[in-house]
Parts: structure tokens; sequence; C-alpha cells
């Protein structure tokens, strides 16, 4: 009937290719014997059956949602939360703790529908700064507050 | 006798300052995310878990058991005031508490949903130090064949028991186990998935694919469905319940008390299973004047107890067998380990300080809870309408600051990014990772007992069957499964349940 991808479908497939992926993988992997079972054979097991269960997934698509609408799978918010993240791992060891939460803080903040950059921008510092002050000074991990990148 | 001096090694734990303090944390904490709608427990656990390392093993369980009972009774709170669940688990409780409120007996309910969870509470306390040791007796008969069963037949119940198809629940078990193999091979050393990263063989940290897909996960999923919460004035009038709601409410607090301690020592049951259960089995025993779903005390007091002695006696199985029953008794397993604590039969023996401390906090704990929360449910409400703009970016912010700290390794954060891309995909796609993170955490001693058993076995794999107690836990796995597979109607109705 439709000749759009279904969330059923969409599931059942992505779990075939993870399957496949770690099968394929184990096969550079000793089986070992029954006796003593090498390091590929459990997960070979594992992945064989996560391949069968994406194929049941997905074979029986269509009856199982008839009538849902289907959602949109990308959405900007993701990538700006993934951004953040990515942002936070890029900066924090050469910029710091500082720079990184508060970058972290300011680009997690585009998710969000009324955006304010100057108060976003004055929540991140005001974030930064608790941080650096709660795991830093107080429970002293081992990071710069203000890194090597801005000469200290 | 015994009982009672190990009660009284807990006790000693349990009040000590440090000790009490991070209980107060954590049942404050819990109850704030368990007002707050969105974000659950297992979310909670898992963001807050890094920051654990640097407290003592006791200190750091005591904190995250707070968390989950905190987050049962805040559930309630706004189960009843807003018919806002905050918690999967107080779903039933808004049917009629809700409506208790809109006729002006918001306090009672709230009182009578603090009471039945404090009886509750206290009552699966003594059952948990009463039983707790025998049950780890048993552990420890169990060899390899028994532990591999154990674990199928956990991964069997949490299947069976979370939403959503059969087909995918077990993909998204499947799927956690082999994230779990990622790393060196126990037993030959050989780097096993790790795509050629010297940061992965020594595996995936679990704290982060736990972060990421129930913390980042749940966070996107909040953010597109944007919801205006404002918080009702719902008369309060009286908190204290007259003689007739006395009467009323003793019958169905003992039997909710009951039910929920049972069934949450079941694998893969918990508070969630518990409350639903109490609720159904009330509907057919008791017989209130305004009925079901209109208001009666009933339909409060039983579902309330029933998931606060779910919530404390799952921790049977974690602390007895090393047997984790749901997702956030899977967090409860990482933070033993990450303070390097083997859970299993051993640890009561072990660590008698640790069993007993955490069993008597979470006593203590209740009492905080009856005693704090009902003068602080103003506070409560009103938090409900902060507005989320200013949640969401700390929430990144300590997933990211958290992840780099298991480690202090950058590699670390693209793993949460890579696993909270990952969470919000399968929210999409409606697959719970609840088992993911099940058969995460069983996978790779799931994989362990299982060669070991071959090679004790001489490679026969009817060591399995021919093992009694294995046996039996592996006819107990099939049963589950057939009953879920069979009358597809189960699920259907557990699913009109929910609306």
């Amino acid at each position: 009937m439709t000749s759009r991808l279904n969330p059923q479908l969409i599931a059942g497939l992505l779990f075939v290719s993870i399957g496949v992926a770690f099968l394929l993988g184990s096969l550079d992997l000793s089986y070992g014997t029954w006796r003593k079972i090498g390091p590929g054979a459990f997960p070979g097991l594992v992945a064989s059956a996560l391949i069968a269960m994406g194929l049941i997934v997905a074979l029986t698509a269509e009856k199982h949602d008839t009538g849902k609408q289907q959602p949109g799978l990308y959405s900007s918010k993701v990538t700006f939360i993934i951004a953040a993240i990515l942002v936070f791992g890029l900066v924090v060891r050469g910029g710091g703790l500082l720079p990184a939460v508060f970058g972290c803080c300011f680009i997690s903040s585009f998710a969000s529908r009324p955006l304010q950059p100057v108060k976003s921008a004055l929540y991140g510092l005001g974030l930064g700064a608790a941080c650096s002050l709660a795991f830093i000074k107080g429970l002293g991990m081992p990071l710069a507050i203000i890194g090597p990148w801005f000469g200290y | 006798m015994e009982t009672l001096n190990a009660l009284l090694l807990g006790f000693d734990q349990a009040i000590l300052p440090t000790n009490l303090f991070w209980c107060l944390i954590g049942t404050l904490l819990g109850t704030l995310v368990g007002v707050l709608p969105g974000l659950g427990p297992a979310a909670t656990m898992a963001i807050l878990l890094p920051f654990t390392i640097g407290l003592e093993p006791v200190t750091s369980l005591i904190m995250m058991a707070g968390i989950y009972y905190g987050a049962q009774y805040g559930g309630s709170t706004t189960a009843i005031l807003l018919n806002l669940p905050g918690e999967a688990s107080s779903v039933v409780t808004a049917i009629d508490g809700y409506k208790m409120a809109r006729n002006g007996r918001a306090g009672v309910a709230l009182s009578t949903a603090a009471i039945g969870s404090f009886f509750a509470g206290t009552v699966a306390t003594l059952l948990l130090a009463l039983f707790a040791p025998s049950l780890a007796e048993i552990g420890l008969l169990f060899g390899p064949a028994e532990y591999f069963s154990l674990m199928i037949l956990g991964l069997v119940a949490s299947v069976v028991l979370s939403r959503g198809s059969l087909p995918k629940a077990l993909a998204m078990v499947f799927i956690g186990i082999l994230v779990g193999l990622v790393g060196q091979d126990v037993q030959t050393a050989v780097p096993r998935f790790t795509l050629g990263f010297e940061e992965m063989s020594g595996g995936i940290n679990f704290v982060v694919v736990a972060m990421g897909l129930f913390g980042i996960g749940e966070l996107i999923k909040d953010l597109e469905t944007p919801e205006s919460r404002t918080a009702i004035n719902a008369p309060f009038f009286s908190m204290i319940p007259s003689r007739e709601d006395w009467r009323r409410m003793v019958a169905p607090i003992l039997r909710g008390t009951g039910i929920g301690s049972v069934l949450g020592l079941l694998p893969g049951g918990g508070a969630l299973l518990a409350a639903f259960a109490a609720y159904a089995v009330e509907k057919r025993v008791a017989n209130p004047p305004e009925g079901f779903g209109g208001g009666a005390i009933e339909g409060v007091a039983a579902p309330e107890s029933a998931n606060n002695a779910g919530a404390q006696t799952s921790f049977v199985p974690l602390l007895t067998l090393g047997l984790p029953a749901n997702a956030v008794m899977a967090l409860m397993f990482g933070a033993l380990i990450m303070q390097g604590i083997a859970p299993g039969p051993t640890l009561i023996s072990e660590h008698p300080d640790v069993f007993w401390g955490v069993i008597v906090s979470m006593w203590v704990g209740n009492v905080m809870l009856l005693v704090l929360n009902l003068p602080l449910i103003g506070v409560w409400t009103r938090l409900l309408t902060m507005p989320f703009h200013y949640l969401f970016p700390a929430i990144v912010v300590f997933c990211s600051i958290g992840a780099f700290s298991l480690g202090n390794s950058v590699f670390d954060i693209w793993l949460l990014g890579a696993f909270g891309v990952a969470g919000y995909v399968f929210a999409k796609l409606d697959c719970d990772p609840a088992p993911l993170v099940m058969g995460l955490i069983l996978g790779p001693m799931m994989e362990e007992n299982f060669r070991r058993a071959m090679f004790l076995a001489r490679g026969n794999p009817s060591v399995f069957v021919d093992r009694p107690i294995s046996a039996g836990l592996l006819v107990l796995a099939v049963l589950a499964i057939a009953v879920v597979a069979l009358p597809k109607i189960k699920a259907v109705r557990e699913e009109a349940f929910q609306e």
C-alpha cells in the first residue's frame, strides 16, 4: 500500500545490518571447539539470532502498524544536542572546562524553541563557572579551567 | 537474632552523617525527577553514576537507591495533583488520585499515598532482611551452568515485561549483548569488534551507553514533544484522612504491599508491574461506593503501596544472586562494579556493611520522604512550571562531563554522542532501550559462564538441562516466553490498561 518505509521495517533492517556487521566481525575470530569455545562463537551465535529477529520484525512490518502516522526521523534538535556534545569533546582538553561547558551549553540551547542568545550565553558562562568550581576545585578533576589554547 | 544483629550493623552505617546526607540528596533528587515528567530514575542514575566514584561504596549505593524510591513518591504527587504521572509506575495512581483531588480531597489522597508507601517500604525492608541471606545461600550452590540459565531467565523476563513487540525486544537484548562483548576477550585476550580503536580494547563503558540511550535519548525525545505545564491549585482542605478513610485504606495497603513484595522479587519485575497488578486486583476485590475511576481511596492506596514494595524487593535478586531485575537495577549493578564490589551471593558475607547499610538506609530514606515530602508538596508542584530550556543544557553538560570523568578520556565523549544518536533512533523506531541495557550487563557474564560450563562438561551442551536447578530456570524462561508469545491478547490488554 505505502511505498514509504515504516518504522517497523526500518527497525528490522537496522537489526539485520547490525547483526551482519557483528557476524562478519566474529568470522575473523576463532570459534574453537565444543569443549574449548573460542572468542568468536558466542558473538557469532548472538549475531545470527539478531539477524533472525531483524528479519521477523521486518517481515511482519505491515501487520503491526496500520493507520499509525509516520514520524519524521530527522530532527534539527538532535543535530544541536549531538553537536554540543562533540564541541565539548573537542574543546575540553585544549580549551579547558569553562569554555567547553560554555560552548556545549550555548549550542544545545539552540534546540529549544524560544532562543535567546544573550540569555543562553550568560547561562552558559554561569554554568561553566559553577562546573569549574564544583568539579575542578571541589572534586579535583584533572583539567584546566582555561586551557592551553588561551595561553595558560 | 542474627537478623537483628545484622540490622543493627546496617543502622550503624545508615545513620552515619555522610550516609544520611547522601540518602537525603538521593531521595530529594529522586522526588524531583519523579515530579518532572520525562526524565526517569534510570536516566538520572545514569547521568549521576560517574560522579559517585569518589564516594564510599555504601554511600553511593544509598544515594542511588534513594533516587529510585524517591522517584516513586514524586511520581505519585504529580499524578494526584495534576493528572501527570511523572513516573510510569504512578500511571494507575492518577486514575483515582486525580479524581480525589478534583473532589477536593487532594490532601487525603497525598497522605494516603505517603502512608501506604511508607508502610509498604517498611514491610519490604523487613522481608529483604529476613529472606535475602537464605536466597544468597542458594546462590552459593550455583555453578556456571546455573548462572547461565539464570541470566537467560533474567533476560527473558526483561523482554517479556518491556513494552513493544517481542521480537523487537529480543533484538534489543541481542544488540546489548553484542555491545557488551566489545573489547578484549577475557580468556584469550584477543581484541573483539574494537574496529582498531585502542580505547575500546577495555570494552565500552556501560555508563556511557546508559547515559547516551537513557539520558540524551530521552532528552531529545522530550524536546520534540513540548508540553505546556501549568500547576493547578488544587484545593487542599485537609491532609488528615477521616476515620472512614483509615478503615478503607487498611486492606488495600496490605494487599498492595503483598502483591508488590512478591512481584518485585521476580526477575523483570519491579515497581511498574507491581502497581498495575495491585490496581487490577483491587478492582476485583474492593467495592468502593464511588466506583473505581471515581476517586476511590482504594485505587490510590493499593498501587502506591505496591510500587514502593516492588521497588524495594527488586533489590533482592541483585544483592543475592547478582542478577539485575530491571534497567534501574542494571544501573545499580554498574555502580557496584565501579566501586569494585562484585554483586552476587558472596556480597552479604564479604561486604555485610554495604548490604545491610543499603537495606536499612532504604527504610531511613522512607522516613525522610514521609516527613519531608508532605510539607514540600507546594515546592515540588511549583518546580513543574520551571522552564525546560534551563534544565536541558545543564543535562547535556553533565552527561559530557560525566562521560569524560569516567576515564579522563575524550573518546568516551565521542561514544556518548554515538549512543545518544542511537538512543534517539531507537526512540523514534519505538524500541525500548531497557532490554538493551540488560543485555549489555548480562551478556559478558553469560558468555563467560557458558564457556566455563561447556569446558567443565567436556563440551557436552546437555549440561544445561541435566542439572536440575539449571533446567528449572530454563523451563521458567520458556514458559515466560510462551505466555507472552501465544495469547497476543495479553499484550493488547496491557496496552489498553495504559490508556
